[in-house]
């Protein structure tokens, strides 16, 4: 790992990841389960979020030479890590087909309806195949340029969207009894730091001046949580509880109610392209993720990392292919993402609390 | 490897499939209109003619308006291309006509149409009419050389300066109808001389057929059309915090004197029973013509006390037009839900019948004038 990354550079990064949940999956979930009491549950959200923000700067600061991968390696005897690396890659790769296939889904529904298929999951594939063919520090880089072109995206929508609001849109405050708010808040917030996993794969010794990497964290933390809720309030406030609840996306619906200088219209398709960057962003690094941990299972022998890399974006390409043609199934099945990811995401919290646990045993026998 | 991932990335994402479409092969939908006749629907486009749109005399008409039928919507809307060599394209829609036919039964196809295109957008203008919404298509405007952008600015004109429309978007619409204690509220257009609409008719200074916006409609529990008068427009909008710069004509002693609101802002509060309508308003006087002088605070005082009162009356008219048809056009209901929901149990109660005419109504109306124009007094 010979790269170096600065913390600025790593808390965009972070920022990105997290965010990337958003569309289609977290905002619909929150909205059609806590109603007009959003605001709540994204308060309850986000205090819980220093919880799991604290397990992962645990595991983040033990063994700061060392990735995910390695830490594990290390902890465990050899047969053990290699079974937990191997649950991983599934984790990952889970992981990465919700997200590319609900990012497929989007574009084919809103942006090419006449298109076959099989064509937006293709034409999605080969710019993220082509970011993890690149090294952490292009991801540093192209993190910092997405995120330069989000935030002009970003304030433009919200400082456009913010004449449309109507505060009694969150009214009642409690349409659903606190119970359901808290219940809701805890599976929002696990889920949107789920692509916290994603971010360990950096070891901390590759950030220049890594002791001052958990303060920038924390502000990306706090940054990206009040910019996702602001989206959601501005939903909320734009669309109410009734209209945001008809839309499988309802952060795209709310853009077409947008208009710039009350003269630039139909800007909808320009400015969702900010979660759809985070998105494809997202898949590249988990893509990233795979790589390492192919190499890590298969003692990197490269001309098989390359086999298993290319027959499980075969599989990603087919199982996206195949849901798209059948997503009405799907959601008459009531199948929830939000649901999928949290399992994938406490099955990872398990692991860093088994590795957490492990390094408490093992510190006396060092000392 | 990169180099090819990266030639063959450039290549597919130009978009540049076999489902492209150029410009010219489109047919720019600026708004259309919906009618249901027996168990069918008639679908209406307005086209716009691309190659005479940017002309400023009118010798072809810039539109073309065409009509289809259908057993739903979306197979009316496509039974166009039986007619028309044009992909339509709805993203550029500015309003959609419902017609009274499809007003007064389920209003359901309809929403289900309009959102679930992905192409429409959410701010394009509900209007309803009585007279055949093709009719109203077709229309020319000597204002405009867009007759929807003409029939658009109408309705957002004549709210912020006359204060007697209401610009019903998708997104209202689909609140209203949706919402607890809430009706959709849709502007009513009237085409008028309807034989006399053609291209001819524009050249003269004087036409005699042009749309105009004649007045707002809710849908009743029984399904009839019920027109509001101008006074319970203005109730409405005062109640519902809608007014920019309405104008107001009072009655004064063997006179007229006309004021126009510049600020006005509205509250609503429940306390026992009575909902307390409380309107802050800040006028401008347009015109004076009563035969006492405006020269002193005691009759500015009896103007603004004739205002107030004015006002007053408005709410009274808007009250009594909900209490006589059983449905909340004033989304008194929806206040209620949203800032007292413990009062009303609205998802086994009907609101309309047996909420709203428990209710009592107070009105506390502070007008103030600030502004009189050049005229230091009213001329004798």
């Amino acid at each position: 790992m010979k790269y170096k990354l600065n913390n600025v550079t790593f808390s965009i990064m972070f920022g990105i990841l997290i965010n990337s949940t958003l569309l289609g999956i977290l905002t619909p979930f929150l909205i059609n389960n806590t109603k007009s009491s959003v605001l709540i549950s994204l308060f309850i959200s986000f205090i819980l979020g220093f919880i799991f923000l604290l397990l992962f700067f645990k595991i983040f600061n033990y063994l700061p030479d060392k990735n995910i991968i390695e830490k594990i390696d290390y902890l465990f005897p050899k047969s053990i890590s290699k079974l937990i690396n191997f649950i991983i890659l599934i984790i990952v790769y889970l992981f990465l087909i919700i997200i590319f296939y609900r990012i497929s889904a989007f574009i084919e529904t809103e942006f090419l309806p006449e298109a076959p298929s099989f064509i937006t999951p293709i034409m999605l594939s080969l710019p993220i195949i082509y970011f993890s063919c690149f090294d952490i520090n292009t991801a540093g880089r192209v993190g910092i340029i997405s995120f330069i072109i989000s935030i002009i995206m970003y304030l433009i929508n919200i400082f456009c969207l913010f004449n449309n609001l109507d505060f009694n849109n969150f009214l009642p405050l409690f349409s659903t009894n606190i119970l359901n708010i808290s219940k809701y808040s805890l599976i929002y917030i696990i889920v949107y730091l789920t692509p916290l996993f994603l971010i360990l794969l950096i070891p901390k010794s590759n950030i220049i001046n890594n002791d001052k990497t958990n303060k920038y964290l924390l502000i990306s933390y706090i940054i990206s949580f009040i910019c996702s809720s602001l989206i959601m309030f501005v939903i909320m406030g734009v669309l109410g509880y009734n209209v945001s609840s008809l839309y499988k996306y309802p952060s795209y619906a709310v853009l077409k109610t947008m208009s710039v200088f009350s003269f630039l219209d139909n800007l909808e398709n320009l400015n969702i392209l900010i979660l759809v960057l985070f998105m494809s962003y997202t898949c590249g690094f988990s893509l990233l993720f795979i790589k390492s941990l192919v190499s890590y299972l298969t003692n990197k022998k490269k001309n098989f990392i390359n086999i298993i890399l290319s027959s499980l974006i075969i599989i990603l390409l087919s199982i996206t292919i195949y849901t798209i043609s059948y997503e009405t199934y799907l959601t008459k099945l009531h199948i929830n993402y939000t649901y999928i990811i949290l399992v994938i995401s406490i099955m990872y919290i398990l692991i860093i609390l088994l590795c957490l646990l492990k390094r408490k045993r093992s510190l006396p026998k060092t000392n | 490897m990169k180099k090819i991932l990266l030639f063959i990335s450039i290549f597919i994402l130009t978009g540049c499939t076999s489902n492209y479409r150029e410009l010219n092969e489109l047919g720019i939908i600026t708004a259309f209109g919906i009618k249901k006749i027996d168990n069918e629907y008639e679908v209406s486009f307005q086209l716009v003619n691309v190659t005479n749109s940017d002309n400023t005399t009118i010798e072809e008409s810039p539109i073309s308006v065409i009509k289809g039928t259908g057993k739903t919507i979306y197979d009316a809307a496509r039974s166009l291309h039986l007619k028309s060599s044009k992909v339509f394209f709805l993203s550029s829609v500015q309003y959609v006509i419902l017609d009274k036919s499809v007003l007064t039964d389920d209003l359901t196809p309809i929403i289900d149409y309009l959102t679930r295109d992905t192409r429409l957008s959410l701010n394009f203008l509900i209007l309803s009419s009585e007279d055949d919404p093709s009719l109203i298509l077709s229309s020319l405007s000597e204002f405009d050389i867009s007759p929807s952008n003409n029939l658009y600015e109408i309705i957002s004109l004549s709210l912020e300066r006359y204060g007697v429309s209401y610009k019903l978007t998708l997104k209202d619409f689909l609140s209203s109808y949706l919402e607890y204690g809430k009706v959709p509220v849709i502007p009513n257009i009237t085409l008028t001389n309807i034989n006399s609409n053609n291209t001819d008719e524009m050249k003269k200074s004087n036409t005699d057929s042009y749309v105009e916006l004649k007045d707002l409609i809710f849908i009743n529990n029984d399904n009839e059309i019920i027109h509001l008068s101008k006074e319970e427009i203005l109730g409405f909008n005062f109640i519902n915090n809608n007014i920019k710069n309405a104008v107001i004509t009072c009655n004064c002693d063997n006179g007229y004197f006309t004021i126009e609101t510049l600020k006005s802002d509205t509250s609503l509060k429940l306390v026992n029973n009575v909902v307390n309508i409380k309107t802050d308003v800040e006028a401008e006087l347009v015109y004076y013509g009563c035969e006492e002088e405006f020269d002193s605070v005691s009759s500015l005082n009896r103007v603004t006390n004739i205002i107030e009162e004015t006002i007053k009356d408005y709410y009274t008219l808007s009250i009594n037009k909900v209490k006589d048809n059983n449905t909340d056009y004033l989304s008194i209901g929806n206040f209620i839900y949203k800032k007292y929901p413990k009062y009303f149990d609205f998802n086994s109660d009907n609101w309309d019948t047996s909420g709203f005419n428990k209710l009592g109504f107070k009105y506390d109306v502070n007008a103030n004038i600030y502004k009189q124009g050049n005229l230091k007094e009213g001329i004798k």
